[in-house]
């Protein structure tokens, strides 16, 4: 498994796989997570997006928000699916 | 012909509980399950797990089910997600074979909507033939007394 959500150095870095989660989906929830986090995206290897979430308060768990902006992504892209 | 259970060699299990990481692994076979069936099951686990899916949308799918709580069962976890799975695939195919009823049923919906909005159409609001533009008068009133105030007015008009 590829993918990843990992705490390093006060800041998050995910691996997203396109394949699963279309770039518009995974920008749409960067979107979402912009007032809590400084966010850069970039392009990985193959079918990956690499994404560094910096917190912008200390009182963000970084341990579970990585989780939770994949939970984010999940649902976005299931909305774009319809039923 | 019957499979005897007894003698034959499968491994049954699709997934592996890594319990450092508090998550379960689950492989999913995209052959049997569409890529739909695999993201409605995920998205039902969204309050009970952070979800990742990951691999390859051709060969094999791989959900990671990390609990959010520490006293989650991991192995039950990861064989509700599986007969998640199956509830969905169910329902797509029944949603495939009732398509063509529903979208009768529409349609007759619709017929009758239209040919309501035809019949109304066929009105001519100039021609007014429910004398609906007609302005109400006392006078049309049938059966009720004009009030005394309009009558004096009437009266004095006459004067």
């Amino acid at each position: 498994m590829k993918s990843k959500v990992e705490v390093k150095n006060d800041e998050i870095v995910i691996l997203v796989n396109t394949l699963f989660y279309p770039k518009d989906n995974v920008i749409n929830t960067a979107d979402k997570f912009n007032d809590f986090f400084w966010i850069q995206i970039e392009d990985g290897e193959n079918n990956f997006l690499s994404l560094t979430l910096k917190p912008k308060s200390n009182e963000i768990r970084l341990d579970t928000a990585g989780y939770e902006f994949m939970n984010h992504l999940l649902s976005d892209v299931k909305d774009d699916m319809g039923d | 012909m019957a499979i005897d259970f007894k003698t034959k060699d499968v491994n049954m299990k699709n997934f592996d509980v890594d319990k450092e990481n508090d998550s379960v692994l689950i492989a999913v076979n995209p052959k049997i399950y569409p890529l739909e069936v695999i993201y409605s099951a995920a998205y039902t686990f969204l309050d009970r797990a952070f979800v990742i899916i990951d691999g390859d949308p051709n060969e094999e799918v791989l959900v990671q089910l990390k609990a959010k709580e520490a006293s989650q069962n991991l192995e039950e976890l990861a064989q509700s997600f599986n007969n998640e799975l199956v509830s969905y695939a169910v329902y797509v195919v029944q949603a495939a074979r009732t398509s063509g009823i529903r979208q009768a049923i529409v349609q007759a919906a619709l017929g009758v909507v239209e040919k309501e909005e035809e019949k109304e159409e066929d009105l001519d609001y100039i021609k007014d033939p429910l004398g609906i533009a007609k302005p109400w008068v006392p006078e049309s009133a049938e059966g009720l007394e004009i009030p005394k105030e309009i009558e004096t007015k009437e009266e004095s008009n006459e004067k």
